[in-house]
């Protein structure tokens, strides 16, 4: 697996970004797995710090994780690219997470206290990530500009209107593309099997 | 997918949901002729569309919970309060729970904590609700109840509870794991029952029982988690019930939830004999009762509402699929006694419930099918007064002594001949309207509006000379068209199909009953909206006279009958009334805790106080609702757009100009997103930006009339609010010529032959004068704003800022007409009032100080430029620069 972490790729960010803005494939590639590790530490040290509100939200993750490496106040082209970026190895990152713990759940997990657990989703349509992953790579073999919209409103956090912008095309025309993409995704999730690991 | 297959699937999706619903399958019939597939697969992705406004779908609750997930895991060693955490046991939308022991050792066993993620400014009502509940719950003492042992707050400030932990498996999985049957279930959820009923004795409601929160541990005893924790953690104060957006936002799915719980009306026990009825079922059925079918919450909380679940003994894989037939009615008479949907005619306690399972256990006659007869007889009786009577009547005299069961038998006949005749009804509603579509094609309408008006005007030649013998099948279309109609913009129309469902109801079920007032309310908002605002009122007050003696001063959906009086109250100039009766509004939609309608009636409140001359009352009333509605519908939200627009124009007329104007920006482009360009609202949002952009010196002449433009092809050219817009835009030209004048005058003229709000008139008359003052016609400026003040004198006080504004207009007409002594006092007056009037630096009493200044001037007096002088630091303070 490569290596996700600390060391900057070479080139350093705010050039692979520009390169990968202009649309350099590889640029793209190299910031993905380096972006990814600082996601994780980000989020592995929310819950030693002392935030006030534990609800963490990928946006603010994200975007701690730009200022972090670019800096504050970048052409907004650049931050728009880095999250589309940053919401690929968002993507990553949670399925990793959830195919851990499948593993892990195998090794038997005695105890089961489920306060509110069935909160997290309705239990006999489990929507999980690793489903929605396994969908969006359906999606992106035929209509790869819907796949990234997805990729950076739901794990990137983006708003419409940044989505928009990020992609290069109208609001409009996002609505729409979100609208059927959406549409096609949950009636692929809701036919789908359990998700296999 | 082939891409080019995705293109025609692309294509043909975004042309069918652009359809009202009605619409869609006679469009798809052709567009996909012959095409099965393609049929199924856009039918499917029709039905997958997410309508909840993208706060809660499916795909972002899965990404954040397992985000949330990503962040707690890897707890172990962690403090909280005096415990320490040994690991997670789980991920909910509560918060994470953990298997933790006391740090001191105090405590040798383990617990199970729970954490529960809140907001900042939730806390301390939580921790306070927490405290005076903590005794309350720790003494709720039952073996089939999980014990709350402790609570606390984390160092970070963050409430967590401390319960007995439990070493088992939820209902649904032990029972599915030991593949019990019917009634080793039923035994089971019997120890729910007794569980329930103990705690209801000691007045405490679970509110979220489900199959999760109910343990089963290896002996198969059952254990209750989570007592009275919905109500602590749920906002709002104790005592109350949970809100709407409380249920939504705390339950991701509303399963379980009573269709009480949905309105938002107080809980009580009954909602747990609810969710027990809910648990039955899914115990023996594997299913949900509702299933949501597309990912729209809304549309399952509406399901729970009015229709009934599929019967248990019809849901494929049922567990009492191989009972005999009278079996399986025993038990679907207990679901559905259960699962009422008015909370008194359930079950009077989890005892009663108990008791009839056990009664099903040991082969006794349960008593819910006894009372089910009776439910159904009195629903039925409640459908079809006229005739249940008639027959019942038939039956006493020509039976005598066996009238009761004969009354029961012949309804429960006739209620499969009802059931069969409502099924009939539906498929005839709906062949019509295919046979309507039929003859359309879409392909031809392919690229402009398909002719949805052409289809309606079809339909409504044919509901009357087609069906002129079958009132009921006739009633429904002449609501599922004239609502078509109201959609579509035509209100005539709509209006013409509504008073011929009025007539029909009024001749079948009486001129002052319930469903023809429902009617009446109807026709009465489509004859505000036509302007006939007269008959609009006498409607209203009919339809609300009849409400409140029928169901008395608090009766829900009276709010609507009062909202819309209010607003015809309003258009014609009664502003204490409209604001009396949006207060009363808001105040019976309220009753119902966290209706969002409520909203609406709040914001019309402001409105109505603005013109009350109540300014800072109605600006932070206006305030809260944007607020509010930002926090519940999302930053994306029509109902927000349309907020921000109001109080924009609030913000304006209280001198809050740039707050207002970065507001009114943000808005205009929201509401051509969320609205479309050539929507009224949308409209509204940028006139009120030229009139900003005007106001601040600059040059908004091109962006009047683009808008102006655009209203005429949208409501017509001679639509009294396009001429609203021209009158306005009048009033800022610096030098207006005879055109303006003319076409002003012509603007006053449209708005008084049609039926317009008063005030809207009077603010035209008053644009109006000041067209004519600037065109030298101090007369006819003299009989303008005669005309706006009789309107106002009626409508406002004397010290309202449009009453004083048309004082300082009165001083400038008197200047130019040479009575500059009048001019002076009526100067000086306007600018005293206003000094008192706004708390801001206001344009109008620069405006005002400036003609004062300059009639001091004139006639010759000293202390003009000290007027100017204040003129221009009040300009300089509102808006920056001169």
């Amino acid at each position: 697996m490569e290596t996700r972490g600390t060391v900057p790729p070479q080139g350093g960010v705010t050039e692979l970004l520009r390169r990968s803005r202009e649309g350099d494939k590889q640029a793209f590639d190299a910031l993905v797995p380096f972006i990814h590790g600082q996601l994780e530490s980000l989020a592995s040290m929310c819950l030693r710090s002392s935030r006030p509100d534990q609800t963490l939200r990928t946006t603010a993750l994200v975007n701690e994780a730009y200022v972090k490496l670019v800096g504050a106040g970048q052409d907004w082209n650049d931050r728009a690219h880095f999250f589309a970026v940053a919401a690929r190895a968002m993507r990553q990152i949670l399925c990793d997470h959830a195919r851990a713990k499948k593993r892990g759940k195998r090794g038997g997990d005695a105890v089961r206290v489920t306060l509110d657990e069935a909160a997290l989703i309705s239990s006999d349509a489990t929507i999980n990530v690793l489903l929605i992953d396994e969908v969006l790579s359906q999606l992106d073999q035929f209509d790869s500009r819907k796949c990234r919209i997805i990729e950076l409103i739901y794990f990137g956090g983006l708003t419409t209107g940044e989505a928009a912008q990020a992609i290069g095309i109208s609001e409009p025309t996002l609505f729409r593309d979100l609208k059927l993409a959406k549409a096609w995704m949950l009636a692929r999730l809701r036919t789908a099997p359990e998700a296999g690991g | 997918m082939e891409r080019g297959r995705w293109a025609l699937v692309e294509e043909v999706f975004h042309a069918a949901s652009e359809l009202p619903a009605e619409l869609r399958a006679a469009y798809l019939d052709r567009a996909c002729a012959g095409d099965e597939e393609l049929r199924a697969e856009i039918g499917a992705l029709l039905d997958a569309v997410d309508d909840t406004g993208g706060r809660n779908t499916l795909l972002r609750q899965a990404v954040s919970a397992e985000a949330a997930d990503v962040v707690t895991a890897g707890a172990e060693g962690r403090a909280i309060g005096p415990y320490r955490v040994i690991r997670r046991l789980g991920q909910g939308g509560m918060g994470a729970v953990y298997l933790a022991h006391r740090a001191d050792d105090q405590y040798q066993k383990q617990v199970a904590i729970k954490l529960i993620r809140a907001g900042f400014e939730q806390r301390a009502g939580l921790l306070r609700r927490f405290l005076n509940e903590r005794q309350i719950l720790a003494n709720l003492e039952h073996p089939n109840i999980a014990r709350l042992l402790d609570g606390g707050i984390t160092d970070e400030g963050q409430p967590y509870l401390v319960m007995e932990l439990i070493d088992g498996v939820p209902l649904d999985e032990f029972a599915a794991a030991r593949g019990l049957d019917a009634e080793a279930r039923i035994r089971l959820v019997l120890g729910v029952c007794e569980a329930v009923r103990h705690a209801h004795r000691n007045m405490i409601i679970h509110r979220d029982l489900k199959p999760s929160n109910i343990l089963v541990d290896a002996e198969g005893r059952v254990h209750l988690l989570d007592f009275g924790i919905a109500r602590i953690s749920g906002p709002g104060e104790a005592g109350g019930g949970a809100t709407v957006t409380a249920a939504a936002e705390r339950m991701l799915t509303p399963d379980y939830a009573s269709p009480e719980m949905i309105r938002g009306e107080r809980i009580t026990a009954a909602a747990d004999i609810y969710a027990l009825g809910v648990v039955l079922y899914e115990l023996l059925t594997l299913r949900r009762p509702f299933q949501a079918k597309t990912a729209s919450m809304f549309e399952m909380e509406r399901a729970i509402m009015t229709t009934d679940p599929p019967r248990p003994s019809t849901v494929p894989g049922s567990v009492i699929a191989q009972l005999n037939r009278g079996r399986q009615q025993d038990l679907e008479a207990v679901i559905g006694k259960a699962m009422r949907k008015e909370p008194g005619e359930r079950y009077e306690s989890a005892d009663a419930l108990a008791a009839d399972l056990t009664r099903y256990l040991n082969a006794f006659p349960v008593e819910a099918r006894q009372g089910n007869r009776r439910y159904h007889a009195l629903k039925f009786f409640e459908r079809h007064r006229a005739g249940v009577l008639a027959a019942a009547v038939f039956l006493a005299t020509v039976t005598g002594l066996a009238i009761g069961m004969a009354a029961l038998a012949r309804t429960a006949a006739r209620e499969r001949d009802a059931a069969r005749l409502e099924r009939t009804r539906a498929e005839q509603v709906s062949s019509f309207l295919s046979s309507l579509l039929a003859g359309a094609d879409p392909r031809q309408a392919r690229g402009k509006a398909l002719t949805a008006r052409d289809l309606l005007d079809r339909g409504a030649d044919r509901i009357g000379k087609e069906l002129g013998d079958q009132p009921e099948v006739r009633s429904k279309l002449l609501a599922t068209m004239g609502e078509a109609y109201q959609h579509l913009g035509l209100l005539e129309q709509s209006e013409s199909l509504f008073e011929q469902r009025l007539a029909l109801e009024r001749g079948v079920n009486g001129p002052r009953s319930a469903p023809a007032m429902d009617v009446l309310r109807q026709v009465a908002d489509i004859q505000r909206m036509r302007g006939n605002y007269e008959q609009a009122r006498t409607n209203l007050r009919q339809a609300l006279e009849v409400q409140r003696a029928l169901h008395g001063p608090d009766y829900f959906q009276m709010s609507h009958s009062l909202n819309n009086l209010a607003l015809v109250e309003q258009t014609l100039g009664n502003i204490p009334e409209a604001v009396a009766l949006f207060r009363e509004a808001v105040r019976v939609a309220s009753l119902r805790r966290g209706d969002v309608e409520t909203l609406t009636m709040r914001g019309n409140l402001a409105t109505a106080l603005q013109e009350s001359g109540a300014l800072a009352q109605a600006e932070q009333e206006m305030r809260y609702v944007l607020r509010e509605r930002t926090a519940r519908l999302g930053a994306d939200h029509p109902q927000r757009a349309r907020s921000m627009v109001r109080l924009g124009r609030i913000l304006f007329r209280n001198g809050a100009y740039a707050e207002a104007r970065a507001l009114v920006s943000e808005a205009a482009p929201l509401c051509a997103r969320v609205w479309g360009p050539r929507h009224m609202d949308t409209l509204t949002a940028r006139i009120l930006l030229a009139e900003l952009a005007a106001v601040h010196g600059e040059d908004s002449r091109r962006e009047f009339e683009e808008v102006i433009a655009v209203a005429g092809e949208t409501i017509g050219a001679d639509h009294p609010d396009t001429h609203a817009w021209i009158a306005a835009m009048l009033s800022y030209r610096k030098k207006p010529g005879a055109a303006d004048w003319a076409a002003c005058q012509r603007a006053l003229q449209v708005m008084a032959g049609r039926s317009t709000g008063l005030l809207a008139r009077a603010r035209a008359a008053e644009s109006c004068a000041v067209v004519a003052l600037g065109t030298g016609r101090a007369g006819d400026a003299l009989g303008l704003v005669e005309q706006a003040e009789a309107i106002r004198r009626k409508a406002q006080s004397a010290g309202h800022p449009d009453v004083v504004r048309l004082v300082a207009l009165r001083a400038e007409i008197e200047a130019a007409r040479g009575t500059l002594d009048v001019a002076l006092k009526l100067a000086a007056q306007a600018v005293q009032a206003e000094r008192a009037l706004f708390s801001r630096p206001h344009l109008h009493l620069a405006a005002h100080l400036d003609l004062l200044g300059r009639l001091m001037d004139r006639a010759g007096k000293t202390g003009g430029a000290g007027f100017a002088a204040e003129a221009a630091e009040i300009r300089r303070r509102a808006i920056g620069g001169g």
